[in-house]
């Protein structure tokens, strides 16, 4: 996945925030590490950035900076679970998951009253998915388990969630965000979900009681 | 921290490391794992071979951590090496350090030789003595100031050489900056004033720029 990459110096005037902004966020880790490509140009090292990823994180930053400290903040963007949990009456009524998503989880994760952190997530994107409209329910039931027994396994990694299809027959697999993969003829990937995208619209929404 | 076991190393000894209250080193000390503890304290040599996590550290001797060094508060008298990276709130260092990975913190305060690949942090307060080299060093606040030297020093500042207070640099980003003798590829900053000694490759800054006669800039401009 080739990226529009954007320079600091570029960023710096589009965005009107300064350098000490840019590092005290750095430092906060509200902006990850990955995100920092050095490159050498012609004027010596400089440094790039992913720019839509960049983009939409500093447009967050600046918005919600004023209501919450740069630690919350930190917090909701970080890929890491939160730990929390959550009644899923509760999740339903504040409309965070549609009730068909929650009743095809309950079978997996069983009927316990509180949700961690992982569960709801693994209910959260199963909904959205759905949404899209790309997967049908029944494929939605494989996901979950899928989700819940190798999600852990990239701890604080990255991770996307593929939906893979040839011939009607569906395959859902994890792998390490952004990874690059090719297929023999004949497969469709159907759905890409960026985990970490998933975590921060969760916690941002868990965040507003 | 609820554990209230303590890791006191007094002499000569060896230890595994592991989580602990206090950890202490009098004397010459080597861990072989990684310190977790509230509070960290060396007053001689060091040799750690993991990391260490701790609320305070105050160092007075010569110090190696092969990993990293997370610590909310840092004072050093002395040297010490870091081959990981380095986190911290408020790190104070009077001495010779070489840090191999970035260093992260709030305000940073250091007097002496430093070698450091990245510097992050929102008050850098660095006071030349002897050469440093910082790659890449950015923040708010930037102030590097020359010490001027004093005894022996003076005497062997007459040649100039490998002896003298200076800084080399990669990139200096930052809202604020003040350089002294410093030698760097590219300066970027809001206001920006060179003092003495300095030899800049380029300089972009937003709101101001001044320039000590004795030093020299070869390509700057306002961005």
């Amino acid at each position: 996945m080739e990226e529009e990459l954007i320079s600091k110096k570029d960023l710096l005037e589009l965005t009107g925030i300064s350098y000490g902004q840019l590092y005290r966020w750095k430092r906060k880790n509200l902006l990850p590490e990955e995100w920092f490509i050095r490159k050498s140009a012609f004027t010596g090292q400089e440094t790039f950035f992913p720019k839509q990823k960049i983009l939409d994180r500093i447009d967050k930053i600046v918005h919600m900076k004023d209501d919450l400290s740069l630690d919350e903040l930190a917090d909701m963007f970080s890929p890491a679970s939160k730990a929390i949990s959550i009644p899923m009456k509760q999740l339903i009524e504040r409309n965070i998951v549609s009730t068909n998503a929650a009743k095809t989880a309950e079978a997996y994760i069983g009927q316990s009253e509180l949700y961690t952190f992982e569960q709801t997530l693994c209910v959260y994107i199963l909904d959205y998915c759905l949404q899209t409209g790309e997967i049908s329910l029944e494929e939605g039931k494989t996901l979950i388990p899928t989700f819940l027994e190798h999600y852990k396994k990239f701890k604080e990694q990255q991770c996307d969630l593929i939906l893979l299809r040839k011939m009607g027959v569906s395959v859902f697999l994890l792998l390490p965000a952004g990874g690059e993969i090719h297929f023999e003829s004949g497969v469709k990937i159907i759905l890409r979900v960026d985990v970490p995208v998933m975590i921060e619209q969760l916690k941002l929404k868990l965040m507003a009681i | 921290m609820v554990d209230k076991r303590k890791l006191i190393i007094t002499g000569i000894g060896k230890s595994n490391g592991g989580d602990v209250h206090l950890a202490k080193i009098e004397g010459v000390g080597k861990i072989d794992g990684d310190v977790n503890c509230a509070e960290f304290r060396v007053d001689g040599t060091g040799d750690l071979q993991g990391s260490l996590k701790a609320a305070t550290a105050a160092i007075n001797g010569i110090v190696h951590i092969h990993g990293s060094l997370h610590a909310n508060t840092f004072n050093l008298e002395g040297k010490m090496t870091v081959d990981g990276s380095m986190i911290s709130e408020h790190i104070r260092m009077n001495g010779m350090v070489t840090v191999k990975g970035s260093c992260e913190t709030e305000t940073f305060e250091a007097n002496g030789r430093l070698h450091i690949e990245m510097l992050n942090a929102g008050q850098i307060k660095l006071t030349l003595q002897g050469a440093s080299r910082i790659e890449e060093m950015g923040g708010e606040d930037i102030q590097i100031r020359e010490q001027s030297s004093k005894g022996f020093g003076k005497w062997l500042q007459t040649v100039k050489g490998p002896f003298s207070n200076k800084l080399n640099a990669g990139v200096i980003e930052g809202d604020r900056i003040y350089l002294e003798y410093t030698t760097a590829d590219i300066v970027r900053g809001g206001k920006v004033t060179i003092g003495q000694g300095c030899t800049i490759g380029s300089v972009e800054y937003k709101q101001s720029l001044d320039v000590h006669s004795s030093s020299k800039i070869i390509k700057q401009a306002q961005v």
